[in-house]
């Protein structure tokens, strides 16, 4: 069984879990438990154990992740298990003030949308994320996601199963990533929202801001993402004519969106990616100061500083959604990240 | 016997490449692949800069295609990818 499809939007099992994002909280959660403790009783290696929690941790919702803790925690007998879910539930805190919780809804293998069932997408911000490798932004998506108002913001994820970059599309939305991209409207429509945020990681970084450009969203944003000649030079590796792309990158559609790539001081390769891909596109460069890892959100999260950080990024408050664009231009709003012109 | 050996260190080498492809997906270009399957070349584990997922990742995929059951935390001892091969040859026999 491949981890990407222990959650996966395609199978039966995803069925139920969509069905399930209308059964009421408890039962929905109970049932994910017992499914979870079934797959559990069967791994009989360390490496089995690892899949089943790694694709959890790239579906799961923070809600789902609090509930497991809970239940695992009356499990006398200290387990492997009870430590996976222990660590992700101490990065997510539970904000009283928010009215509702994110529900995941497998919309398509490839697509998976986070929202919650209050108010409506003209109040909101939707984001597109754009994961890398391990179908992830860099970090497990509970982590992320609660960060996020539910009330405030809906989240896409899609993820690029076919490993190329998204240029082989989304399975049911396209065959590539120019069909792919204005179809997501058949499912979310960006332009319903009060504004639209593309955000990549990794292999995603780009994606995103080529999806910014090509859906004139309001920002699209790249965490350690590639420079246009290493993209280029990987699709046509994968038989993919790069030209779409670099018209893509070429042109400047009115809107424009606002685009930021974001890179760790200390980690070379994506210093010189972001400062070669900003040489090409209109964007700003956000440098976090004293960061030598990839993963940039994740190393955040480790130092207690995600919600604030994405607030930046996103330019806007993860908490209010009230603009925050100021303090990306303040470098004294958070020492440790230093914003380049 | 030595048929059967070849194939085994084929299918080794082989699982090795697929699970790096899945684990470190930037590191092969057509030429490392070439050379790579060819067992003309031999990458420091290191300096494929695997994060613990990737690790978890790549031991996963050992896994799923030899049944061998390599740990995350074994790779520290085991530097390099001709490392694996051979601890992954070994345990095959």
């Amino acid at each position: 069984m491949s981890s990407d499809r222990l959650m996966n939007a395609e199978s039966p099992g995803q069925r139920v879990c969509a069905a399930d994002s209308m059964a009421p909280p408890s039962d929905r959660l109970e049932r994910a438990y017992r499914v979870y403790c079934k797959r559990i009783a069967r791994c009989r290696t360390v490496n089995q154990l690892n899949q089943v929690h790694i694709a959890l941790a790239n579906y799961m919702t923070p809600e789902e992740v609090r509930f497991f803790d809970g239940a695992l925690a009356r499990d006398p007998v200290a387990s492997p298990d009870r430590e996976w879910v222990s660590k992700m539930t101490r990065f997510i805190s539970k904000r009283e003030s928010w009215a509702a919780e994110f529900r995941r809804k497998g919309i398509l293998k490839g697509m998976t949308l986070y929202t919650a069932d209050i108010g409506s997408c003209a109040g909101k911000t939707l984001i597109i994320g754009f994961t890398g490798p391990f179908h992830r932004l860099g970090l497990p998506s509970p982590l992320l996601l609660g960060c996020l108002n539910p009330a405030l913001y809906d989240v896409v994820l899609l993820r690029d199963f076919s490993k190329r970059f998204f240029s082989k599309g989304i399975p049911g939305l396209g065959a590539d990533f120019f069909q792919a991209l204005p179809n997501l409207k058949s499912h979310v429509d960006p332009t319903a929202y009060r504004n639209c945020i593309a955000l990549g990681a990794s292999s995603g970084g780009l994606p995103a801001v080529l999806a910014a450009i090509l859906l004139k969203l309001n920002r699209g944003v790249s965490i350690g993402g590639l420079d246009f000649p290493r993209f280029a030079a990987k699709l046509r590796d994968f038989g993919v004519s790069d030209e779409p792309y670099a018209a893509l990158l070429a042109s400047r559609p009115d809107p424009f969106p606002e685009l930021l790539l974001v890179f760790g001081a200390g980690y070379a390769t994506d210093v010189v990616a972001a400062r070669g891909l900003h040489g090409r596109v209109p964007s700003r460069l956000l440098e976090v100061k004293a960061c030598d890892d990839h993963l940039v959100l994740a190393w955040k999260l480790l130092r207690g500083r995600l919600p604030k950080f994405l607030s930046k990024v996103l330019g806007q408050s993860v908490d209010t959604g009230q603009r925050v664009e100021e303090s990306l231009a303040d470098a004294s709003a958070d020492s440790a990240d230093r914003p380049l012109p | 016997m030595q048929m059967t050996q070849e194939t085994t260190i084929s299918r080794s080498r082989q699982a090795v490449f697929e699970a790096l492809k899945i684990a470190a997906p930037g590191t092969f270009d057509e030429a490392l692949r070439r050379a790579f399957l060819a067992e003309a070349l031999n990458l420091k584990l290191a300096d494929l800069h695997m994060d613990s997922l990737g690790e978890m990742e790549f031991c996963i995929a050992i896994e799923l295609s030899t049944g061998v059951t390599l740990l995350p935390s074994e790779l520290g001892e085991l530097s390099s990818t001709d490392a694996v091969e051979f601890r992954i040859r070994q345990a095959l026999g």
